[in-house]
């Protein structure tokens, strides 16, 4: 060979292999080298499709973020309830129609797509900077939580009479029937997923005693289905207390400080469930390229921090409080109430198989037919 | 004027013989319009009965055929007492509705009430907003912790009503359907003919008597259909169940449907699909019921060959009284929930430990505007119910003519099928054309459009748009027809040129209900829309699981604000007064 | 311009038949009534004819176009016909002036707006309602909505006009005037014209022949000179004019017979050649040609009989005197200009004027009988 070819040769390779590094400078270092190919197909690709049971609101964070990154690629939000999302994407697959790329929700929702094999094992890069409990299973990434409240009005209970445990407030309430008989509520357990992983959670950490509970209180309770007629009537005072409330609502509507006058909230002393909301990349995903991008931005610390900005709690550990305006944080939270007291609603298989006998039960601590 | 040869008329006799006397414009345009009918009504519903009978999903394989849906669901707990809750919450609802709705249907289209016009435009804002949204507005004035119910209790110690029970939800119901059955009335009362009810009053017939028996029985087609419409409505209606009937733990069928089937861990559409057969059979016997009755229709003519003016029925000393009555009326249970909703759209939030003048704020709307898909689901809304809303009812009115003035083989079987959509639930609508679509890929292309939530509306409504038309027809006697045939029309340009012309109320009453039913529809867009097909119904919905009471609010002022506008503008276009 | 036959027509309404074999023809340019009581076909073979109705069986045919077949199952459309029908509720379009009403079928027949404008204003002024021509039907009067109603039949020149009951909602006076109108029309137009009525006056006045129906079928066709003249049955003979009935035997036969009646008394009558000796016969008897007798007088150089009866009831119609007199368990109803104050009187019944049928030969239906 030619010493100036062989010259030329070795000077363009470094220059390539320059300016692959160049671009990779982009990610952060433990990203796989050829990251850029996924970059690249995902940019052919174009677009992305997401089904979840976040609002547009919520996904404002995080999609400025990923458009920060790849601007050519259009992101598509689709809100629908959890029930609604699983159904969709099965039915949409079963007959070979294009569907999501991605589903954002809770657990409940991945409990069918993951027994037929739905979800894409995808390795994320981000794997290494989240906690091991954000990992469910295979493919399945953790990105956001909300915690579970006591939300009260503070002109109709009175100081007193405010809980700081779930036992304290079973006595409160036992003591104080004029006070608090039909004017406490709750969501269902029978209405709605939520309802049901969330109670199935609580009554599993705290056992026989939170049978106890329910027998007490349950026939005193208004049962809801939805955060806002709940919240709204707290606000209005037609209900004293919600309790094991979604902190959604609430916290969204605190921003403002004339509410705060009247709402009052906190964490459940001995034991605040935390609803997780997961994302996975789907077998049926005409974009799995820009799927993935989009599972490491959620997981990213700029994409958790867009996270908070939508109202919703990030989880990833190294998430500081500043880095989100005094907005809470998972690591907030654990500092707050205790890692014991911590009840993660996340994925459990005996949710499926003891659904009928849990809300029969439930419903008869209730008094409900 | 004798006849000559160059007097002589183009014949417009036509040779017809055998076959081709079958194939004329006028029977394929009728043909068209059944097998339309019948496609665009079952295309949904077959899914769905399929769905009923197999015992999994429809996407899996492996089906086995099995009734066990329906054992289920006839054997759930409490089945039966949800059964009578919902069948006594549909009764009332449709007494109440129709009661009120007659009332000033008469009072509005026949008699000489002062402010007519202005009542009439109030009477039917109810209408416009969905009944979600009514529940709210409802809830927020007369609930527990509404304004009205506190001052009462503030002024009388308690106030007497509760919205959490049967009789509290029915009147909830019964008022947010009572446009329905005013406007149906409306429509009739246009076309009535005051000598009949001056024959009862030169009989010696005082106006009360007059009006028990004459006036009202002569408007029974428009209160027939209007009843078992708003009956059906009731049976299947998810809002005000699941607003008030939760709280109280009163069940009803279409809660316990949700609640066991759609919004459980594991949905079982299976569940759903087989309560919407048994609200299809309950329907159908409904509808055979109505047909008996109004079987000999002749009775009901009232625009016969001869032309005569409807004349007003003078109130007389009774004008006062009556006044007062729409007035309360009006404000009690129009003006003050709509009020509130305006309210809340422009203030933070609402409660009575804060004076609401402390919390205006125009944010609620400001993020309306702000985010692209939201604008995006208020422009789609428009199109769907202008464009939607001309074609649908043009599409009814076809079946109407089709089903009751035309010699089309088995037309009258037409009107049980133009009626089975309004027994199946809009979320079941949503699904079954959900289904239809994804089974069927070369209209894969309809999927995640606009045009889908048209075609799914339309179907939806068809009974709603009937019902405003048909009785209209039975009223225009046969005779314009036959005298239109004789005179060398055929079909075709007898319904364009005669008929059309003189139901001209009847459509736009018909235009209208389609165009406030699709503007403010959600259940049945649930599952068909997608990013760029969104609609205000289901943006409403999302805001509303999210908790966003003040933007609930404010989009739904933006939905009244636009409806009432375009109502307006277009009976201004058109000429035409919404009771005759 | 057409010869109307119509051949063992045919309409059952599930297992009522309303029409039964009806045939006749209507020549070109000939008035023809069809007339019968309600409910006796008529107005249903009018909607046969103009194609608003399928019949079941029989032959409907307008020169060479056949309207329909029953046994080719043949059935030309009602706007391929070129009938015009004027309806007995009119039917005007109330959303349609006159003129345009009027204007419509030729609309339909794509002629020039000139054109149309020029007939439009030929047959208003025709029907006299040129100065009415941009009202509303609510507008008008019953009489003028009418001619508007003929106004627009007129306009397209039908090959035959249908006319059901059209002067049935006028008042007697405006009848009058209307059929008298009606016949100038008739003079000067000469369509083949069908009339439906139940009033024989009309249908006597306008028609070139009458066709008489009852129960679905043809009783008797004829000029009204046959008809009045020479009843085929008691239904005509009651029908047309009106006659007395007495039952009774024939006794005799042939150019004058006797018939005997209740009371034993024995009449003479008219010709009665195919009716065997001893059958139960009708004797119909028109009150016209009766008069009154002093007893004992002699009979006027005729066949007849005279009868004896008593006076049962005195009526002033304005300008003469109708009284009912009870013969052999009949009433005779007699018109005279003076009033007959006795209570028994003596009547002379021509032989002419009294028409013999065979019993069982349709009962009129509504034979007076006290």
């Amino acid at each position: 060979m030619d010493r100036r070819a062989f010259m030329l040769g070795t000077g363009a390779a470094i220059l390539a292999a320059g300016s692959a590094r160049a671009q990779n400078a982009a990610f952060p270092s433990y990203y796989p080298a050829d990251y850029a190919k996924i970059v690249e197909a995902a940019k052919k690709e174009g677009r992305l499709l997401i089904y979840s049971s976040m609002t547009t609101d919520q996904w404002s964070g995080v999609v400025a973020r990923f458009r920060e990154l790849y601007p050519t690629i259009r992101v598509e939000t689709l809100d629908l309830g959890t029930s609604e999302i699983t159904e969709r994407y099965l039915a949409e697959r079963g007959s070979n129609s294009a569907t999501a790329d991605l589903l954002a929700t809770g657990p409940e929702g991945f409990i069918e797509p993951q027994r037929r094999g739905e979800l894409v094992d995808y390795a994320s890069p981000e794997r290494a900077h989240l906690a091991p409990w954000s990992l469910p299973s295979p493919g399945l990434y953790t990105f956001a939580i909300d915690p579970v409240l006591f939300v009260w009005n503070k002109a109709v209970l009175p100081e007193n009479l405010v809980p700081k445990s779930f036992e304290d407030f079973v006595a409160k309430v036992k003591a104080n029937p004029q006070v608090f008989n039909k004017r406490i509520t709750t969501y269902g357990a029978d209405t709605g997923a939520y309802g049901y992983t969330m109670n199935y959670a609580f009554a599993k950490h705290h056992g026989e005693k939170a049978w106890r509970w329910y027998e007490e209180i349950g026939p005193m309770t208004r049962l809801e289905r939805s955060s806002g007629p709940m919240f709204e009537k707290v606000t209005t005072g037609e209900y004293a207390m919600a309790y094991l409330s979604g902190s959604g609502s609430p916290w969204n509507a605190l921003r403002d400080p004339a509410r705060a006058k009247v709402i009052g909230w906190s964490f459940i002393a001995d034991g605040t469930p935390m609803m997780t909301r997961s994302v996975g990349v789907m077998k049926g995903a005409s974009n799995p390229n820009a799927a993935r991008l989009m599972v490491d931005v959620m997981c990213s610390l700029e994409g958790q921090k867009g996270l908070a900005k939508g109202q919703r709690t990030p989880v990833r550990p190294d998430v500081s409080a500043a880095d989100v305006g005094g907005a809470y944080t998972y690591t907030e939270v654990v500092k707050q109430v205790g890692e014991a007291n911590i009840i993660p609603v996340g994925y459990d298989a005996g949710v499926e198989t003891n659904y009928n006998s849990f809300i029969a039960r439930w419903r008869k601590a209730y008094g409900i037919g | 004027m004798m006849r000559t040869e160059a007097d002589a008329l183009p014949t417009l006799a036509r040779e017809s013989t055998g076959v081709s006397r079958y194939i004329t414009r006028s029977t394929a345009i009728q043909s068209a319009v059944v097998a339309a009918t019948v496609i665009l009504v079952f295309a949904p519903i077959l899914p769905i009965f399929y769905q009923a009978l197999i015992d999994r999903p429809l996407y899996d394989d492996g089906q086995q055929f099995t009734l066990a849906n329906l054992t289920d669901l006839l054997q759930s707990p409490n089945f039966w007492s949800v059964a009578q809750n919902t069948l006594v919450f549909a009764a009332a609802t449709t007494i109440i509705a129709q009661v009120l709705g007659t009332t000033f249907a008469i009072l509005i289209g026949r008699t000489d009430l002062p402010f007519k016009s202005f009542f009439a435009e109030l009477l039917i804002w109810p209408l416009y907003i969905s009944s979600l949204v009514l529940g709210f507005g409802w809830f927020m004035v007369y609930g527990p912790s509404g304004f009205v119910t506190l001052w009462v209790q503030s002024q009388f110690g308690e106030a007497p009503w509760t919205l959490y029970s049967i009789t509290g939800m029915s009147i909830v119901a019964g008022i947010s359907q009572m446009p329905l059955a005013m406007l149906y009335g409306l429509g009739s009362t246009a076309l009535s003919n005051p000598q009949l009810e001056d024959a009862a009053r030169s009989c010696g017939a005082g106006p009360w008597r007059t009006l028990r028996s004459v006036t009202l029985p002569l408007l029974m087609p428009s209160i027939l259909y209007s009843s078992l419409l708003n009956f059906t409505i009731a049976l299947e209606m998810l809002s005000i169940p699941l607003i008030f009937g939760e709280p109280a733990r009163i069940g009803f069928f279409t809660t316990l449907l949700y609640t066991q089937g759609i919004s459980t861990p594991k949905p079982n559409y299976g569940l759903v699909a087989a309560g919407a057969l048994i609200l299809l059979a309950i329907v159908m016997l409904l509808v055979f019921l109505q047909n008996r009755l109004l079987r000999n229709s002749q009775r009901y003519v009232t625009v016969g060959g001869k032309a005569s003016r409807p004349k007003t029925l003078a109130l007389g000393r009774w004008r006062l009284w009556a006044l007062a009555f729409v007035s309360v009326y009006v404000v009690l249970f129009v003006i003050l929930p709509t009020a509130v909703l305006f309210l809340r759209a422009g203030v933070s939030f609402l409660s009575p430990f804060v004076p609401f003048w402390t919390l205006f704020t125009l944010s609620h709307f400001h993020d309306i505007i702000s985010f692209p898909a939201y604008v995006r689901s208020i422009v789609n809304t428009i199109i769907i119910s202008v464009v939607g809303g001309f074609g649908a009812t043009f599409f009814v009115a076809m079946i109407a003519l089709v089903a009751r003035r035309s010699k089309f083989p088995a037309a009258d079987k037409l009107e049980y099928v133009a009626m089975i959509p309004r027994s199946i639930p809009g979320l079941v609508v949503g699904i079954g054309f959900f289904y239809a679509l994804v089974l069927l890929p070369p209209l894969g292309w309809l999927r995640n459009t606009i045009f889908v939530l048209m075609v799914a509306y339309t179907m939806r409504y068809i009974p709603t748009g009937y019902g405003a038309i048909s009785p209209a027809l039975v009223q225009i006697s046969t005779d314009m027809d036959r005298s239109a045939r004789t005179t060398g029309a055929d079909w075709w340009t007898t319904v364009r040129l005669v008929i059309l012309p003189l139901i001209r109320p009847a459509l736009f009453s018909s235009f209208a209900l389609m165009f406030i039913h699709f503007f403010k529809e959600y259940s049945a867009a649930v599952f068909l829309f997608a990013p760029g097909s969104e609609v205000i119904g289901t943006t409403l919905l999302q805001f509303w699981v999210a908790g966003d009471m003040g933007r609930v609010a404010a989009l739904s002022t933006i939905q009244i604000a636009v409806t009432v506008a375009f109502i307006y503008g277009i009976r201004k276009l058109l000429g035409v007064k919404i009771y005759g | 311009m057409a010869e109307l036959v119509v051949s063992r027509l045919t309409k059952e309404f599930g297992a009522v038949r309303a029409i039964d074999g009806v045939s006749f023809t209507v020549a070109d340019g000939e008035f023809v009534s069809l007339l019968g009581p309600s409910g006796c076909g008529k107005s249903t073979t009018l909607a046969a004819i103009a194609g608003l109705d399928m019949p079941t069986a029989g032959l409907i045919r307008a020169g060479q176009n056949i309207f329909f077949d029953g046994e080719s199952s043949r059935f030309v459309e009602p706007e391929a016909r070129n009938c015009g029908l004027v309806f007995q509720s009119y039917a005007l379009w109330p959303h349609m002036t006159v003129a345009q009403n009027v204007d419509f079928p030729l609309k339909l027949r794509k002629l020039e707006r000139k054109e149309r404008k020029r007939r439009v204003d030929e047959v208003l002024a025709l029907v006299e309602m040129t100065h009415l021509a941009d009202r509303y039907p609510h507008q008008l009067s019953g009489g003028q909505q009418q001619r508007v109603a003929l106004a627009r039949t007129l306009v397209y020149r039908p090959a035959v006009l249908l006319l059901d009951e059209p002067l049935s909602n006028l008042d007697a006076k405006l009848r009058d005037r209307a059929r008298s109108w009606l016949l100038q029309l008739k003079e000067q137009l000469r369509l083949t014209t069908i009339y439906v009525t139940h009033d024989q006056v009309e249908a006597m006045s306008l028609s070139d022949r009458i066709v008489l129906m009852d129960g679905g079928r043809v009783m008797q066709i004829g000029t009204p000179k046959e008809i009045y003249e020479a009843p085929a049955n008691p239904f005509v003979a009651d029908f047309i004019g009106t006659s007395s009935f007495f039952d009774g035997e024939l006794t005799s036969a042939g150019a004058t017979g006797r018939v005997r009646i209740a009371g034993d008394s024995e009449i003479a009558v008219a010709g009665t050649t195919r009716i065997p000796v001893g059958a139960p016969v009708t004797v119909a008897i028109r009150p016209d040609r009766l008069s009154i007798i002093a007893s004992g007088a002699g009979a006027p150089d005729e066949a007849g009989t005279a009868l004896h009866g008593r006076v049962v009831s005195r009526s002033y119609l304005g300008g003469r005197y109708q009284h009912e007199i009870s013969i052999a368990q009949t009433l005779l109803r007699i018109d005279g200009p003076y009033v007959l104050e006795q209570s028994e009187v003596h009547v002379w019944v021509p032989a002419s004027s009294c028409l013999v049928f065979e019993r069982g030969a349709s009962r009129p239906r509504s034979a007076v009988r006290h």
